[in-house]
């Protein structure tokens, strides 16, 4: 009965946190409701005794990752200030009713479901986990460092300064300038690249 | 403690991907120690790996099919030729983009690595046989492509696609995720060999969670495989992403996501009736040939066009996953109807085969069309008109047959080649998948696909008629010219009427791929 009332009460935190990730209008609250709700998730993964998971959950998430998006913020949004997100699509409507219908589909799925164990199954030692890391689970483990990769080198494509060249008329440029930019003279063509870049886009 | 052996032989499925990999980090490294300007050799290698891993793949291709480590991959012509696939594709891909990004000053090593990236997260995506490691390959696949959706960071479309196929696609991904953690739910493994084995007793007591999980992972694959409704992303993120990199999408992860759903249901099907995932395939193939080509009609920009066809596209390929799931126990006094199995011709495992022939022959012929004509579309494009609305409008085309007269014949052999006209490999991939699900007793359903497709005739020719018979506008752009892009486009030229005209190796081939691990 405690246990069941200690789940109610985590169950809508996590709800409410999670709401208001999505609401919230700015960007830094964003973050930092998310970091709540992350962190409420891992008091859920205690009480399914998955211990290992929720010490994982509150370092790699609650910790790092929710610090990386702070950065991010920060480091992106630097003259703007806190920038208030607007919902670019008003279908409310269309929304929620999409919402209520998955809601009622998975209401229904569990509602039928008669069997559930009453019990959480036993909890996998740490041990036994990297075990499984890498024997069971080698090619998902070497994939995710794969996938790491990715993601690193394609955050590194999107978020680069660009190029003294790219915007320019000439591809044999592009090559000396990138060397030789940050070691002479690195404010007075990072200020007049962006310049030449506006008068050329007028002209086209 | 079990320790499984890993042998040489469990790791032959995996050695395409290998080889994409090792080569998508030589070309990071590439732009370490690079000594020229001249970046097109960067392109080059991007092709000789993917040509390579394609070779490796292909030598798979005749392997028996079997499972490997531990049953978390499996090993199979299917999923070894449709690698093979998506390395052609990829190698065409790698070879257009020289030249377009050439003419932008964009052109960098991480651009082709991302390529080979995606290209190696399709190659494991086909041939994953358990719900995380398919998870995580999928996400591999989507995340270099996301990156390659973004690349070029000039005007608000670029950005809008990359950020619209972001969020949907890690809604979708989402989606697979929670499907996939229902159905462990009600099973207690994500292997599929060990779902499929515990499906028929986990759908006799919890029928509700079955029914949602195999509802969720199938919501999942419909968005990556843009079939309608779950096609809304597809015109904006295809029209906003670098034209070589619409290509691969169009192609590639298409064909990835088509085969991994194939394999995801062979297993998923086992505990449920079978009318359940063959109704849910026909509905969706039939809304996808019909809607793709529909929504088509109006459209005058070819690039935004091109991304509804490939809609319909998709709707085909679904039309031969569809024959695959027809119950084969329907009696043959069964009416024909759109959504009735009626054995017309021949028996149900003879079917199987045809279908997974028909289904590579189509991919195939997909790949070599939609990478030739998206890649006369990114020749066209002029890199100062980006931030102009009409880059890629219909009177582009008007007169080409005059300035450029192989450029016209090229892309009037994609646009009859997409429409499905003889004698172009689009016809015989038509031919073969529609075919088969005659075959499978699904002739309402093929017929309604053909009137489908009679309309997309329409669109097709009317992209060749503006070529050839309406005068050129003054301000008409000529093709920029680099060697890159013309092989490219010569050898999908070549491949679209060959493939053809003389199906015949290719064919005999894939008709050896019916053995499909799982079936």
């Amino acid at each position: 009965m405690l246990g069941q009332i200690g789940f109610g009460v985590v169950a809508v935190m996590l709800l409410f946190t999670a709401f208001r990730v999505v609401t919230a209008r700015n960007l830094v609250h964003t973050v930092l409701w998310l970091g709540l709700a992350l962190a409420v998730t891992a008091v859920v993964y205690v009480m399914l005794g998955a211990h290992f998971l929720a010490a994982i959950q509150i370092i790699l998430y609650t910790g790092g990752v929710l610090t990386l998006m702070l950065f991010g913020v920060m480091l992106t949004h630097r003259d703007e200030g806190f920038v208030a997100v607007q919902n670019p699509s008003g279908r409310y409507v269309a929304g929620g009713l999409l919402a209520v219908s998955v809601f009622a589909m998975l209401a229904a799925a569990i509602v039928r479901t008669p069997s559930l164990p009453a019990t959480p199954a036993p909890p996998v030692s740490t041990e036994a986990l990297g075990a499984a890391f890498l024997t069971e689970q080698v090619l998902a483990f070497e994939v995710l460092s794969l996938l790491l990769l990715v993601a690193a080198v394609g955050a590194i494509v999107m978020a680069r300064r660009r190029d003294a060249g790219e915007e320019g008329e000439s591809q044999g440029a592009v090559l000396p300038e990138r060397k030789v930019l940050p070691l002479r003279q690195p404010q007075p063509d990072a200020e007049s690249a962006p310049v030449a870049a506006r008068a050329s886009g007028g002209d086209a | 403690m079990n320790i499984p052996h890993l042998t040489f032989q469990d790791l032959l499925p995996v050695a395409p991907a290998g080889v994409l990999v090792v080569g998508a980090i030589v070309l990071l490294l590439s732009e370490v120690f690079l000594s020229t300007a001249q970046r097109t050799y960067q392109a080059v290698i991007g092709t000789l790996t993917a040509l390579l891993a394609g070779a490796v793949a292909m030598n798979n291709a005749f392997e028996p099919a079997r499972a490997a480590l531990q049953g978390y991959v499996v090993l199979d012509p299917f999923s070894q030729w449709m690698t093979v696939l998506v390395c052609l594709g990829t190698a065409l891909a790698s070879l257009l983009s020289a030249g377009f990004l050439n003419h932008r000053n964009a052109e960098r090593g991480e651009f082709y690595a991302l390529i080979l990236f995606s290209a190696a997260g399709m190659s494991l995506l086909a041939m994953s046989a358990e719900f995380i490691t398919l998870f995580i390959n999928l996400e591999v696949l989507s995340i270099s492509t996301y990156a390659l959706t973004a690349f070029l960071r000039r005007g608000p479309r670029p950005a809008e696609a990359g950020f619209k196929y972001f969020i949907l696609g890690a809604f979708s991904a989402s989606l697979l995720l929670y499907g996939a953690a229902l159905l462990y739910g009600a099973t207690g493994s994500t292997r599929f060999l060990d779902v499929g084995l515990a499906l028929p007793q986990a759908f006799a007591q919890q029928p509700g969670l079955v029914y949602a999980g195999f509802g969720l992972v199938l919501a999942g694959f419909a968005f990556k495989v843009a079939a309608v409704p779950f096609h809304m992303w597809t015109p904006d993120v295809y029209e906003g992403a670098p034209t070589p990199v619409t290509a691969l999408m169009s192609a590639g992860v298409k064909a990835a996501a088509v085969v991994a759903l194939v394999r995801t249901f062979l297993f998923l099907v086992k505990g449920l009736s079978p009318e359940v995932p063959f109704i849910a395939f026909s509905a969706l193939a039939l809304l996808s040939m019909v809607g793709g080509n529909l929504l088509a009609l109006p459209q005058r920009n070819v690039k935004r066009m091109l991304a509804y066809s490939s809609i319909a596209h998709a709707g085909y390929l679904l039309l031969g996953v569809a024959a695959l799931f027809a119950p084969a126990t329907a009696k043959g006094s069964d009416a024909v109807g759109l959504f009735t199995a009626t054995p017309l011709l021949g028996s149900m495992p003879n079917v199987a085969a045809s279908v997974y022939k028909g289904l590579l022959f189509y991919l195939l012929g997909y790949t070599v069309t939609a990478l030739g004509a998206f890649g006369t579309i990114a020749a066209l494009e002029r890199r100062e008109d980006e931030t102009r609305s009409n880059t890629w409008d219909l009177e582009r085309f008007a007169g080409l047959a005059q300035r450029k007269p192989g450029w016209a014949a090229a892309m009037a052999a994609f646009m009859l080649s997409l429409g499905g006209v003889p004698p172009t490999v689009g016809f015989l991939g038509k031919l073969y998948l529609f075919g088969a699900a005659v075959d499978a007793g699904l002739l309402g359903l093929a017929v309604a696909g053909v009137l489908a497709s009679v309309a997309g005739v329409y669109v097709y020719l009317r992209v060749v008629v503006y070529m050839y018979m309406r005068p050129a506008p003054a301000d008409a752009p000529a093709p920029f010219r680099h060697w890159t892009t013309e092989v490219a486009l010569i050898a999908s030229a070549v491949a679209v009427v060959a493939l053809g005209v003389l199906p015949g190796p290719v064919t005999e081939w894939f008709s050896r791929a019916g053995m499909v691990f799982g079936s």
